[in-house]
């Protein structure tokens, strides 16, 4: 094989390995501010202590109470955030 | 984990998306669904469903995040980070549910630097001429045929055929002053 297909073949590989996404995943990402709100507030409630306490026994009512969306992401990503 | 790959630079992106800027946080994913879509597939294998759900985890713990970060060059490694830990926990409750062995964390090693070099690949193609780069695109990341390409651009086949060929040499030039080390390592080991 000559060196140029070589690299030509790796370098295709490479791009095919780092393609994006379905566009709808993008889309939904770029949403989240949008979802969650701004991230002063978000932050103020994760910071609470109750709020910390109440995720922890039942991470959708108190997501509901903070006025957050209780996403499967952002319940992921609380409990990551608050293990 | 990142050493090969920076990235896409942007001024005060983060500052922006912490500001509520909207628009720059879109530039953020946009700028990094391909590292973190790379690793979930490629390095980790996740499932398509698992894989988008991963996806939506890495950007929201990013958002939580923001306010931790303080430069933009910081993120790619940040985000990597985040993405195999998210890949990790959804294997290891995966691998759970199949009351299946321990989880070879080192066993990912190797496909993560092959995603990570890879980027850097990417980044090239983002820095080729419009017509370049959405022919490289077109052909191999979208798997289109060079009859879909040449009907969509009405051009002929033929033409798609040499402009494809003439893309990769730029790609592989842009590879070789942007990086020689980098491309030396990568392409001819």
């Amino acid at each position: 094989m000559s060196e140029t297909l070589e690299d030509d073949e790796r370098l295709i590989e490479a791009l095919r390995l780092t393609g994006d996404p379905p566009q709808a995943w993008i889309d939904a990402a770029a949403l989240i501010p949008v979802t969650l709100g701004d991230l002063a507030s978000v932050e103020r409630v994760v910071a609470s202590e109750e709020f910390r306490s109440r995720f922890r026994e039942s991470p959708e009512s108190a997501l509901a109470d903070a006025g957050l969306p209780a996403t499967s992401a952002l319940v992921a990503a609380l409990r990551a955030e608050l293990r | 984990l990142v050493s090969t790959y920076r990235g896409v630079e942007g001024q005060d992106l983060i500052v922006r998306c912490r500001t509520g800027d909207h628009r720059a946080w879109a530039t953020v994913v946009g700028n990094h669904a391909g590292l973190v879509n790379g690793l979930l597939r490629g390095a980790y294998r996740l499932e398509p469903h698992d894989a988008e759900d991963a996806f939506q985890e890495v950007f929201t713990r990013l958002y939580l995040r923001l306010g931790d970060l303080r430069e933009e060059r910081a993120l790619p490694g940040w985000i990597a980070q985040v993405t195999r830990n998210v890949a990790l926990d959804l294997i290891r409750s995966r691998k759970r549910e199949l009351v299946s062995d321990e989880l070879d964390e080192g066993s990912f090693h190797e496909p993560e630097q092959r995603v990570l070099e890879a980027m850097s690949v990417r980044q090239a193609l983002a820095r080729l001429p419009e017509q370049q780069r959405e022919m490289l695109d077109r052909f191999f990341v979208q798997d289109q045929s060079y009859r879909t390409i040449a009907a969509e651009l009405s051009i002929p086949a033929g033409t798609v055929a040499s402009r494809i060929s003439r893309a990769l040499v730029m790609l592989r030039e842009d590879l070789r002053e942007e990086n020689p080390v980098l491309e030396r390592h990568s392409l001819h080991e």
